[in-house]
């Protein structure tokens, strides 16, 4: 493979690479001109869209075959569609920003730097086929993901959220990293498909077996940190609460999708001789995440904390389908499928959750009181997102629901399929209780609540996306089914 | 008289418990980052003893180790920073003292 | 055909219109008028455009277009929907966006644009009848009947908003309904229908696997339903074909308020007027009768089944059911009504015993005249400062010409005055095709009960428009606002005028081919090519012609000839007497179904919602208790006095030793202890619910709240806000992890 074929696929990667130091180069040529310091966030954008140009062009032009660098990641459609998922979080989050951080930080040029570098860090992940750039990319996202959490450094609650989730992460990373040395120990290899052929040949297997599932679980750990699967939870609740609201529409979305592509590269490229016991181990993973995650969301007070428990229950939900996956991989269009479509109900919420705390400076779900009379436009469009997480049609989170029980129905995974509709009917009732005091209690305040235009923006594409997804879910299927063939060839 | 790959496989993991016990019992933010630094030690030994013992002709090992090295640095310098932080504002690094977010 | 490409856009302009005025445009009320105007205006134009290309397209009606794609996933195949035109979508394309954009243009005069009076919610209102206009142009083009039945259920809910729209208005007679009752109420009803529709639809995907037309439709689709069985408990066997038809029909009868369903039409006219014109007259009531038109193959897959029957039966009753009502009304909407409900039976009916394109005729030719005839009565209304009372009326003809004479034109089309009406030709169609059918089948057959009972229709359906135009318009006025009434703007006399036109000339387009040379009905050619053209027959037209004469005189007789004084109570009431006041009250069916299943529907909603807050079961035990006390005493009452005392005294008379013996013998301890035990038991078993009831049953409804809360706390605990203690439970689940797997 030529150098210019290379660069060419690795082109999204790179657009973002280039973006980070541009918007850092300005920020520092900018050095006191906060006038010209609220272009960043354009630039930002628009150094996104070149991305998404890019991902854009490498898709089309990948024919639906993959293309492998040097053993260390594929560009194949799964890496393209997550790196797609990535510039959209990314954009969507610095949409957010701009109302957010003026004025709370002196250092807004390196947030949104530090954005793009995280978003180069979910594409690698998304890419990457050999534990040595897995350990690097998701660590790359992580210490960037770190950093925006503590990005205001004088409030107790985000350097506290900040030190919290960097300590937690470090210690599950290095737990992670552990188990990949024992991986190598055992099949001298790094890389997946190397890692496959090596467990194919069936003497090498009964006497590591046991190694195996060790190393197995303590690589799961690392990224059941970075999907938030209970019980790697419990940094979420407080990370989410902590931090700077757009970062916290950032990790509720960005680091899942990369840890989720990370897990299905991991186990369907790496691991297919071991499928019965992966299988096991994240049919139990998913049923306490979903169960765990919606009973401690019912007794939330504060509305961050209460998405990042329904977060979590959601990571349990698209677990289903990787726990039943099914002999031709119809599981994973669900997967991928309930991540685009979580991606936009989440950040839909989040646009209603900053607009609010921009104007009231309140994250209590108490104060949501009569949000109907002050702004129906973000009750209107919170009760879409209610509805596209809880799985209601006629918005997005329905079919991404479907296909996840149809996976597991498939699979003959009952239990999992009715534990999942259960918890449904549970998330019902936090979700509703927020909808209860948003429509049917008196406002404490009768101030409308005023909405940046971007904001604006924001919540009606998310809207649109979430109910068009509901009403024409038909190319976006498609979409998902397209990549989930591509990967199980 | 060669020693057997198991012995560097014991001292990787003693030495990664240690880390651990460190990293779970210390209550001086510095102090759990030293045990952290302790268990990617102990990953450290484990890579380059498994490169030497079962597959020499690759560099594999030590290039893993090397970025392993490369990344703790990266990571403890954003740690030391956080930690300067909360110190800052707390004027504490006691992590038990550090629970303003919980339930 | 490059015009039948953008099909699919028709109605989508509305749709933008709506979306427009919710989204912002909803502060300015001119905006908001001239987007819905404009939508539907676009959608008019180019329904036109393409109704005028498939006119001129030969052979259009073998070769029906269809847009599809592929909607969602139902297994390994994908469910797919789109939209359609063949002609009778054709024709409803030329009817309904027309009709609607006359309607939206009348209605920013009816709701006062410009004046004070304008409505508070003036936008409001444009966006759901835009919405509305969705609705009904969807339902018109959808290729599937599910797409269809989600268009109307749209209709529905924009039924439901339009007929409350006046929510807050309420009246000092409690038992007057109010518009916000009168929403549910319509809704509810056609709630009814849509559930069996419903069924249909799932009996149908579950035998076809398949609801788009061209695929029911296909020549095979329908023999197989035609020949399977059905065995249904207490019915017997039926094919399936009619299975399906019937319960679609279902449907059919609830959004066209056919007898029994019929209650919510009348009250719907609380609604604003252009909504009763829009919605309650041209558009959406139509749509049933548009169902059974669509569905028509699978009505008469199989011949002379039970389906003919029904669909005959509740069309031809209702017809003339809903004209004997109308007669006594002295609300000028409510005449309306009933008219609609009749003239729909008219239509249905007509379906039921095949006649397809006269009924379709009928569809279209009604549609104008009667929303010409609410937008009249709307005009009337406003020109009499919302006066709606006809008895309050009178000598309008002066005061409102043009409402006047759009009007009669209006009454004359819909009582069928002969030769220059367009409800003439139509409904002569109807009684032409029944008359043949009553020829070839004899007397006992449907074709001759559909025939004998439109024919009396037709009479009083004359009568009672020949009563509303004189008690309307001629004579003197009969109150303080039908002295000061006025003509009204332009914006509402201007789409009278254009309907009028149609109202009068549309007829000519089914002339029979008897009289004005073969080939020539152009209606009948292009909507039915495959049906055999209904021969003209001289004496029903004539009959016919008399009998729609006849009505309006009388009506002007009765009515018009000596005009009632002021306070002066209807002619009619001496006339009829006791059958008057049972017209008047619309044969008590509010009342019945008030007693009946309103009652027993509140009854249940009361049920569940007790249950709902935990209530319930603490009267039901209860209940149960004391029936069971009840029983017992009732039981011990009954045996003891009257039964044991006659059994004994007859007993007596046979021998008294004996008697005396058996008296306490059997009452004393062993009827007595029997008797008491049934009561303790009864009793006992409603305190052992009642404890059950308190212990158990709300134990474990708080129970399942309590634990939820208390599961979730107590995973609260082990977020304790210190990160070791976190890292130590990742510590903890690993190695429970691996242990477990190891000890397995």
């Amino acid at each position: 493979m030529t150098l210019a074929k290379t660069l060419a696929l690795l082109s999204p990667e790179l657009v973002l690479l280039a973006g980070g130091l541009g918007i850092l180069l300005l920020d520092m040529i900018w050095k006191d001109d906060e006038g010209k310091k609220d272009w960043l966030p354009y630039l930002t954008l628009v150094g996104l869209g070149g991305a998404l140009a890019a991902v854009i062009v490498v898709w089309r032009g990948l024919g639906g075959g993959v293309s492998a660098l040097a053993t260390m990641l594929d560009v194949d459609a799964l890496a393209m569609f997550i790196c797609l998922m990535a510039v959209l979080v990314a954009a969507l989050v610095v949409v957010f920003s701009v109302e957010f951080v003026r004025g709370k930080t002196p250092y807004r040029g390196e947030f949104y730097a530090f954005l793009l570098f995280a978003a180069l860090g979910i594409a690698l992940m998304a890419a990457a086929t050999n534990l040595v750039l897995i350990y690097i990319s998701v660590e790359l996202l992580s210490v960037t993901s770190y950093v925006l959490t503590g990005y205001l450094r004088g409030d107790a609650k985000s350097n506290e959220a900040a030190i919290k989730y960097f300590l937690y992460g470090a210690i599950v990373s290095a737990a992670m990293l552990y188990g990949m040395s024992l991986f190598y120990g055992i099949t001298g290899t790094t890389d997946l498909r190397g890692i496959a052929e090596f467990f194919s040949d069936p003497a090498s297997m009964s006497e590591l077996h046991w190694v195996v599932f060790a190393a197995m679980v303590l690589l799961f750990a690392g990224l059941g940190f970075k999907i938030a699967a209970v019980p790697f939870h419990q940094w979420a609740p407080d990370a989410y609460e902590g931090a700077p609201t757009p970062v916290t529409a950032f990790l509720s979305v960005g680091p899942k999708a990369a840890g989720f592509a990370v897990l299905l590269r991991v186990l369907i490229i790496g691991l297919p001789q071991f499928e019965a016991d992966w299988t096991a181990l994240l049919a139990a993973i998913s049923i306490v995440t979903m169960t765990l995650g919606n009973v401690v969301a019912i007794v939330q007070k504060n509305i961050k904390r209460m998405i990042a428990y329904s977060s979590i229950a959601q990571a349990g939900y698209i677990l289903i389908g990787l726990a039943c996956l099914g002999a031709d991989n119809y599981g994973l269009q669900g997967v991928l499928l309930y991540l685009l479509v979580y991606l936009f109900a989440n950040l839909g919420l989040f646009a209603v959750v900053i607009a609010f705390s921009n104007a009231t400076g309140s994250d209590e779900i108490e104060d949501y009181a009569g949000l109907m009379r002050r702004s129906p436009w973000l009750a209107a469009g919170m009760v879409v997102f209610f509805l596209s997480l809880v799985g209601i049609p006629p918005t997005a989170g329905f079919f991404g629901k479907v296909l996840i029980f149809a996976s597991a129905i498939r699979t003959q995974s009952y239990l999992l399929a009715a534990i999942g509709v259960l918890n449904g009917v549970i998330s019902l009732y936090y979700y509703f209780n927020v909808v209860r005091q948003g429509f049917f209690l008196p406002p404490k305040e009768a101030a409308p609540i005023p909405a940046a235009p971007e904001l604006r923006v924001a919540l009606l594409v998310c809207m649109a996306v979430v109910l068009g997804i509901g009403v024409f879910p038909q190319p976006f299927i498609q979409l998902a089914q397209g990549v989930a063939r591509l990967l199980a060839i | 008289m060669v020693i057997p790959l198991a012995w560097y496989l014991i001292v990787a993991a003693a030495l990664f418990c240690i880390g651990l016990y460190g990293a779970l019992a210390r209550r001086n933010a510095i102090g759990i980052l030293m045990g952290i630094e302790l268990m990617l030690n102990a990953v450290n030994i484990n890579l380059v003893a498994f490169w030497r013992y079962v597959r020499p002709q690759m560099l594999t090992g030590q290039l893993f180790a090397i970025f392993v090295m490369t990344v703790a640095a990266a990571e403890v310098a954003v740690g030391l920073a956080l930690v300067i932080a909360i110190y800052r504002s707390r004027d504490t690094v006691n992590v038990e003292e550090i629970d303003l977010l919980r339930g | 055909m490059f015009m039948f490409n953008l099909l699919w856009l028709i109605p989508l302009f509305p749709f933008t219109a709506f979306v427009l005025i919710v989204l912002g445009a909803n502060p300015n009320k001119k905006l908001s008028h001239s987007l819905a105007i404009g939508g539907i205006g676009l959608s008019w134009i180019l329904g036109w455009l393409t109704f005028f290309t498939a006119v001129f397209t030969p052979h259009f009606g073998e070769h029906p277009v269809r847009l599809t794609f592929d909607w969602f996933p139902t297994g390994n195949t994908w469910f797919e929907t789109g939209v359609m035109i063949d002609p009778l979508t054709a024709i409803m394309l030329f009817m309904v966006p027309f009709v609607c954009l006359m309607i939206f243009i009348y209605s920013v005069g009816y709701m006062g644009y410009g004046t004070e009076h304008v409505d508070p919610r003036y936008s409001r209102f444009f966006a759901y009848i835009s919405l509305f206009a969705t609705g009904m142009l969807g339902l018109i083009l959808a290729d599937n009947l599910l797409l269809l039945f989600i268009f109307w259920e749209i209709m529905g809910l924009c039924s439901y908003l339009l007929i409350g729209f006046w929510f807050e208005k309420k009246y000092p007679d409690p038992r007057q309904i109010t518009p916000k009752q009168a929403g549910l109420k319509a809704f509810i009803t056609t709630r009814i229908g849509d559930v069996i529709m419903l069924l249909g639809m799932l009996f149908l995907y579950s035998r076809v696997g398949n609801l788009t037309f061209e695929h029911i439709f296909s020549h095979e689709t329908l023999h197989m339903l035609a020949e399977a069985q059905v065995t249904l408990p207490l019915v017997g066997t039926l094919p399936v074909a009619t299975v399906i038809a019937i319960l679609i029909f279902g449907g059919a009868v609830g959004k066209s308020a056919q007898f029994p369903l019929h209650v919510w039409l009348p009250d719907a006219m609380e609604g604003p007027t252009p909504v009763s014109a829009l919605i309650h007259a041209a558009t959406m009531v139509s749509a049933g009768v548009y169902l059974v038109a669509r569905m028509f193959p699978l009505f008469a897959a199989v011949e002379h089944g039970p389906q003919v029957g029904v669909v005959a039966f509740i069309g031809a009753f209702t017809a003339l059911f809903a004209s004997t009502i109308a007669v006594a009304q002295n609300d000028i909407k409510k005449v309306l009504a009933y008219s609609t409900i009749s003239q729909l039976g008219y239509m249905i009916a007509a379906l039921g015993i095949g006649a397809y394109v006269a009924g379709a005729f009928h569809l279209i030719t009604h549609s104008f005249f009667k929303a010409l005839l609410f937008l009249g009565s709307g005009s009337v209304i406003i020109g009499c400062h919302h006066e709606q009372d006809m008895m309050h009326m009178g000598g309008l003809r002066q005061k409102m010409p043009i409402t006047f004479w759009t009007f009669v034109a209006g009454a004359f089309a819909l009582s069928g005055f002969p030769l220059i009406t367009a409800g003439f030709w139509s409904k002569d169609e109807i009684l032409a095709h029944a008359w043949e059918g009553f020829m070839h089948e004899g007397v006992v057959s449907w074709p001759f009960y559909v025939w004998l009972l439109l024919t009396i229709a037709a009479f009083l359906t004359a009568f009672y428009t020949g009563r509303q135009i004189s008690l309307t318009f001629l004579g003197q006025p009969r109150s303080h606002h039908a002295e000061h009434a006025h003509e009204t703007p332009h914006s509402m006399t201007v789409p009278l005028m254009l309907l009028a036109f149609f109202a009068l000339t549309l007829g000519f387009a089914g002339i029979p081919e008897e009289i004005i040379g073969h080939g020539r009905n152009w209606f009948h050619h292009f909507v039915g090519h495959e049906f055999a053209a209904t021969p003209l027959s001289v004496p029903v037209m004539l009959l016919s012609a008399v009998l729609a004469v006849s009505g309006l005189f009388f009506g002007w007789l009765v009515y018009g000839r000596k005009p009632l004084a002021k306070g002066q109570p209807d002619p009619l009431v001496k006339a009829l007497g006791p059958v008057h006041t049972v017209l008047k009250n619309k044969y008590y069916f509010d009342e019945l179904y008030q007693a009946t299943v309103v009652r027993g529907a509140i009854g249940l909603a009361e049920l569940f919602f007790k249950f709902d807050n935990r209530w319930v079961i603490d009267p039901l035990v209860n209940a149960v208790g004391r029936g069971g006390a009840a029983l017992a005493s009732g039981l011990y009452r009954f045996f003891d006095l009257p039964v044991i005392d006659g059994a004994v005294n007859l007993a007596g008379k046979v021998g008294v030793a004996l008697s005396v013996a058996l008296f306490h013998f059997v009452d004393m301890p062993i009827i007595d202890s029997a008797v008491n035990l049934v009561g303790r038991t009864g009793a006992a078993l409603s305190a052992a619910w009642d404890w059950i009831d308190l212990h158990i049953v709300d134990g474990l409804v708080n129970f399942s709240g309590w634990f939820t809360e208390r599961v979730g706390r107590a995973f609260r605990l082990i977020q304790t806000g210190r990160v070791q203690n976190y890292a130590l439970v990742v510590v903890a689940a690993l190695i429970l992890l691996v242990a477990v797997y190891l000890l397995r």
